[in-house]
């Protein structure tokens, strides 16, 4: 029970920086329902849930009836989708395609729940690092996966164990004992730091932003206390917009960086015949 | 800040979840949508281009089909004029034969009108002669006998 609790310290510690949202407010004025406690034990998770509830049934209701001739939903969507693939494959080139479901989920995951924070009541669940960790986990899986896919077992090792290896006798006992022990630890290294930086800095950048919009929407609030106004200055707008351009940045960013990482992956012949 | 490990599971099999759902309902669907319209516009393109090649082909039979055609008539106008130079030309050269026709009777009728006049005159001289000399000789002579007589000398002066 004392876990629980110090958890729960630990989030309305974190939340009382943002602005407040719907379950905050429950919590705030039903402390003692288990119900509302539940959820905001889990108020992250309920705000990905809406998220994700909202971008599956626009993906159901743009592609229930898919036309040649759009309407206006699935030409939306569409433009996204199109969009989304292009970037992809003027990375990858066309062996992209097939990683494209994987990037423009998660491209449209992420600016998602980072624009959702900018709703009034809502909250951004990339704001918090258990959601920015699980999406690193995910991409490093998902890398890993597509390493062991493209390359096989020995191959995947081989790239961990890194290139140009020295030629000749000598050479070889430079690699087996020096080289390729030093290469596998550094890309091991390498690829367990790539998830926890991506998951950093998205999180510190949703949490920053977001920090930043709670105290400027609590300074406009102090600024007209005295005058006993219910409606303070909207010191936040200016960086509502902020919020809507790192948003977005963060998201391709993360998104970029899960396609490089993937593209570094793949054998060097399908990069090379790209490049 | 403390990574909590059943909120970062959750997180995972959200997103896992939402990718399984996007690749059933939108990736899947309308990455094909895309394809399926793109290489319909491809087809219809490479239509439209053939299309484009038989009307330019079209266009260029009919255009010297339409040569043929002007070249056709103007060498018919040609014929046309020369015929009808042609009909000109008769019928000028018949209007001049009746013309002539007509000019030789017209004198053949203005010589014999000439002859009818010349003689009534004769006559009428005779006559007027014939009185004015019987006035003259007071001499009556007889009249079928003096003509014949006026006549012969006339004939004589002639």
């Amino acid at each position: 029970m004392r876990r629980p609790r110090m958890e729960s310290s630990l989030a309305s510690e974190q939340t009382s920086l943002e602005a407040p949202n719907i379950i905050t407010l429950l919590h705030h004025s039903f402390p003692e329902s288990p119900a509302v406690d539940f959820l905001h034990h889990f108020e992250v998770p309920f705000f990905s849930a809406i998220v994700i509830l909202g971008l599956a049934v626009t993906a159901r209701m743009a592609s229930k009836h898919p036309t040649i001739v759009p309407g206006k939903l699935q030409n939306a969507v569409e433009f996204l989708v199109d969009s989304l693939d292009q970037f992809v494959c003027g990375v990858m080139g066309p062996i992209g395609r097939q990683f494209t479901p994987f990037i423009g989920t998660l491209f449209l995951y992420i600016l998602s729940m980072n624009l959702i924070g900018l709703v009034p009541g809502m909250h951004s669940p990339t704001s918090n690092i258990n959601t920015t960790v699980a999406l690193a986990v995910t991409v490093f899986f998902y890398v890993q996966y597509t390493g062991i896919c493209k390359l096989g077992i020995s191959g995947y090792l081989d790239h961990l164990a890194g290139s140009p290896r020295p030629k000749g006798m000598g050479g070889y006992l430079i690699a087996v004992f020096i080289a390729v022990p030093f290469n596998f630890v550094l890309h091991t290294i390498g690829e367990i730091i790539k998830p926890l930086s991506l998951s950093v800095r998205l999180f510190g950048n949703i949490f920053g932003e977001d920090v930043l919009i709670g105290q400027m929407m609590l300074l406009g609030i102090l600024a007209l206390s005295f005058i006993h106004s219910p409606v303070g200055i909207p010191l936040q707008f200016p960086f509502y917009l902020l919020a809507i351009l790192t948003s977005i940045i963060q998201a391709v960013v993360f998104s970029l960086l899960s396609v490089i990482y993937i593209f570094l992956m793949l054998p060097h012949e399908a990069a090379g015949h790209h490049t | 800040m403390e990574i909590l490990l059943p909120q970062v599971l959750t997180q995972i099999v959200g997103f896992l979840l939402l990718l399984w759902l996007l690749r059933r309902y939108a990736w899947g669907p309308l990455l094909q949508t895309l394809e399926d319209r793109r290489s319909q516009i491809a087809n219809e393109q490479s239509e439209i281009a053939a299309s484009k090649e038989g009307v330019r082909q079209l266009q260029q039979e009919y255009e010297a089909k339409m040569h043929e055609i002007k070249k056709e008539a103007l060498l018919k106008v040609q014929e046309a004029i020369l015929e009808g130079q042609k009909v000109a030309r008769e019928i000028t050269t018949s209007a001049r034969k009746e013309a002539d026709a007509l000019l030789e009777k017209g004198k053949e009728n203005i010589s014999r009108e000439m002859g009818l006049a010349k003689i009534q005159l004769r006559n009428e001289v005779a006559e007027l002669v014939i009185a004015t000399a019987a006035k003259v000789i007071r001499k009556e002579l007889d009249a079928e006998r003096n003509k014949e007589l006026v006549l012969q000398y006339m004939d004589e002066l002639n």
